[in-house]
């Protein structure tokens, strides 16, 4: 009774700040207008930055890869805020400012002077966002679906609707309150999740020192990729080693100073002061929430190897592809799953957290609070999950909306003459970005999932990949390369997202081994196939390893050859 | 025996600390060093803007 009247409390809590915020809403552009607190600025920066795709996805990463993946709390804070926050927050909000710029492309269109940046930026924005939203959708549904015991397509179809209902009805600006509470509970919620972890385990120390001692039981395919257990990294230049340091933790890490959605909160800060401020709550909130899924996701296989379960699994042949997956028969495996292909049953205990999930990376979390925690918690956890997952889809949708709207149609397809009808084409990209998601969501887990592949961490890896290497050279020498042209810059976004593209499809294996792109044009899963030079495996590095200095050089090269800016407009965007 | 790997990780958690904790220390000192100063920092933006916006 009182789990239910915490839940109708909290949701009603948060539907009165969205109401009390629609009054008080303030214009990003108007210097004017009352200022957040730093402390609220910053949670809500934080809510955006971590979601579901975090907790869930990165955290059952962690319950895969290990506590190596704390290294990417370090990027997060240190490059995610702090860098962020003191390097280019205060010279974005200002820029933003003076060039009357309200979203990210239009801000690199106005620096570059360039329309046509600013409607090719918005169009990638627009296509990329739903890869990204589908991760946080999937991320939510799968602790829903575990929590409540419900198949994972009803979860998805139930968080699906919220979303829309949250994103659609809530009006195109920020309720910073509801935000700022949103993600204090996030934070609370998982330093509770680690708190009572510990508990579980017999102490923090205890806990790692049995994490130390479970080295023998990794999975067989994990060992042979050079995992050297979870307190350990992976064997220098292996596979398992590349996945970790080039996709999860440089792509995440690197990748989060060009998020769109991010970059745009800048906007509505007071001034360099509030920022630097707000550096301290973003980095005590990410070391909070990062930490502590990605401590807990690795600690999950201590539970799981004290607490072995029976669970059958099927063994799934596809038609056709001539691959092999593991779903779980018992509670977990859509009707679909157990209909198609020729099923063989087998039955094992759970040693690993993986395993012990089916090879569903993305359960790793929520089934260990599930199991291992108190019901009241599971519950409690679903409200601060469905926080995360909610401010950051609702971020990530008017994002999408108003690259399509403005920066798309408006200035690609209309010259940028203002139009009457650019609300409404936004509100129809925001629908657009919604339906395309949460197809995403459906689609992903029906083909790679019980295969031990951790989807919604690789999938977000990927869109924070390919927001660097398009964006980030742009962004960074939009203020920091006075020679940067035009020219430049168009032709480092295109060659930023087409080497990404080209690697990520055709040479990336864990990824272009699943798309059928390289298979048909080429007939092998990669172009680079066990490819090696040192300790380089080049099948398995990140694309943002390759694109991003690409499209850095090509910002250089194409810039030095051309005319620069005038030296008025340097000063207006750059002061003197 | 602790090795390499097994250290890196430890490094890993502990920087992540370190890096919470002088994010903290910089932003309390940001807010003592705007409070302290006679002019606030986002007037003397506004009046650059200002200056600028009169220049062009």
């Amino acid at each position: 009774m009182i789990e239910y009247l915490i839940v109708i409390l909290y949701i009603s809590l948060l539907a009165y700040l969205n109401v009390r915020g629609r009054r008080q809403e303030i214009d990003p552009a108007d210097p004017s207008a009352v200022r957040p607190h730093p402390l609220k600025s910053a949670l809500g920066y934080g809510g955006v930055f971590v979601s579901t795709a975090a907790i869930i996805g990165f955290g059952g990463a962690a319950g895969v890869y290990g506590l190596g993946l704390l290294w990417l709390v370090v990027l997060n804070i240190g490059v995610g805020i702090f860098l962020a926050f003191s390097l280019f927050g205060e010279r974005t909000r200002r820029l933003g400012h003076v060039l009357d710029a309200h979203s990210f492309p239009e801000l690199l269109g106005a620096r570059y002077r360039s329309g046509f940046l600013q409607a090719f930026c918005g169009l990638l924005v627009f296509c990329a966002m739903p890869l990204y939203a589908a991760e946080v959708i999937l991320g939510a549904a799968a602790y829903i679906g575990v929590a409540l015991d419900i198949p994972r397509d009803l979860a998805l179809f139930g968080f699906s609707t919220l979303v829309a209902a949250y994103a659609i009805m809530g009006g195109a600006r920020e309720r910073r309150s509801a935000a700022a509470l949103q993600a204090a509970f996030v934070a609370v919620g998982m330093l509770v999740l680690l708190f009572f972890t510990y508990h579980k385990l017999g102490g923090p120390l205890a806990a790692h020192r049995a994490l130390q001692a479970l080295r023998d039981q990794v999975p067989e395919a994990l060992k042979k990729a050079g995992h050297q257990g979870w307190a350990a990294f992976p064997a220098f230049g292996s596979a398992c080693w590349w996945r970790m340091i080039s996709t999860l933790i440089a792509a995440v890490g690197v990748g989060a100073l060009a998020q769109p959605q991010l970059v745009t909160r800048f906007f509505s800060a007071r001034g360099g002061g509030e920022l630097k401020r707000a550096v301290a709550p973003g980095a005590v909130f990410i070391l909070a929430v990062a930490g502590s899924a990605f401590t807990v996701g690795a600690l999950s296989n201590v539970y799981f190897a004290r607490n072995p379960d029976r669970i059958e699994f099927a063994r799934v042949l596809r038609k056709g592809g001539g691959e092999t997956g593991e779903t779980m028969l018992k509670e977990i495996a859509p009707r679909s799953d157990r209909e198609r292909g020729v099923a063989v049953t087998t039955t094992f205990s759970g040693a690993s957290a993986l395993e012990a999930c089916g090879g569903n990376v993305e359960e790793i979390v929520p089934r260990f609070v599930r199991r291992a925690l108190p019901r009241w918690f599971t519950l409690l956890f679903l409200l601060a999950l469905l926080s995360a997952a909610l401010s950051t889809l609702r971020a990530q949708f008017l994002t999408a909306g108003i690259s399509f709207g403005r920066d798309f149609y408006e200035r690609g397809l209309r010259g940028g003459k203002r139009s009457p009808a650019a609300g409404a084409v936004s509100r129809m990209g925001m629908v657009a970005a919604i339906l395309l998601s949460v197809g995403t969501a459906y689609v992903l887990p029906r083909e790679f999932s019980g295969r031990g592949l951790e989807i919604v961490a690789r999938a977000t890896a990927a869109f924070f990949g390919f927001c660097a290497a398009t964006f980030l050279p742009v962004f960074a020498g939009g203020y920091f390369y006075r020679r940067s042209t035009r020219a430049g810059a168009i032709a480092s976004v295109a060659a930023g997202a087409g080497v990404y593209l080209f690697w990520l499809l055709l040479c990336h294996r864990p990824i272009s081994g699943f798309l059928p792109v390289s298979s048909a044009c080429f007939g092998a899963p990669s172009l680079v196939s066990a490819l090696r030079s040192g300790f380089i495996l080049w099948e398995e590095v990140d694309p943002i390893l390759i694109a991003l200095p690409v499209s850095l050089l090509v910002l250089i090269a194409v810039s030095a050859a051309t005319r620069p800016f005038p030296r008025e407009h340097l000063r207006r965007c750059l002061g003197r | 025996m602790i090795g390499i790997d097994s250290i890196a990780v430890w490094l890993g958690g502990l920087l992540a600390l370190a890096a919470a904790l002088f994010c903290l220390g910089y932003g309390l000192l940001a807010g003592r060093r705007e409070r302290a100063a006679e002019v606030p920092e986002d007037r003397i933006w506004l009046e650059e803007e200002r200056e600028m916006e009169e220049e062009t």
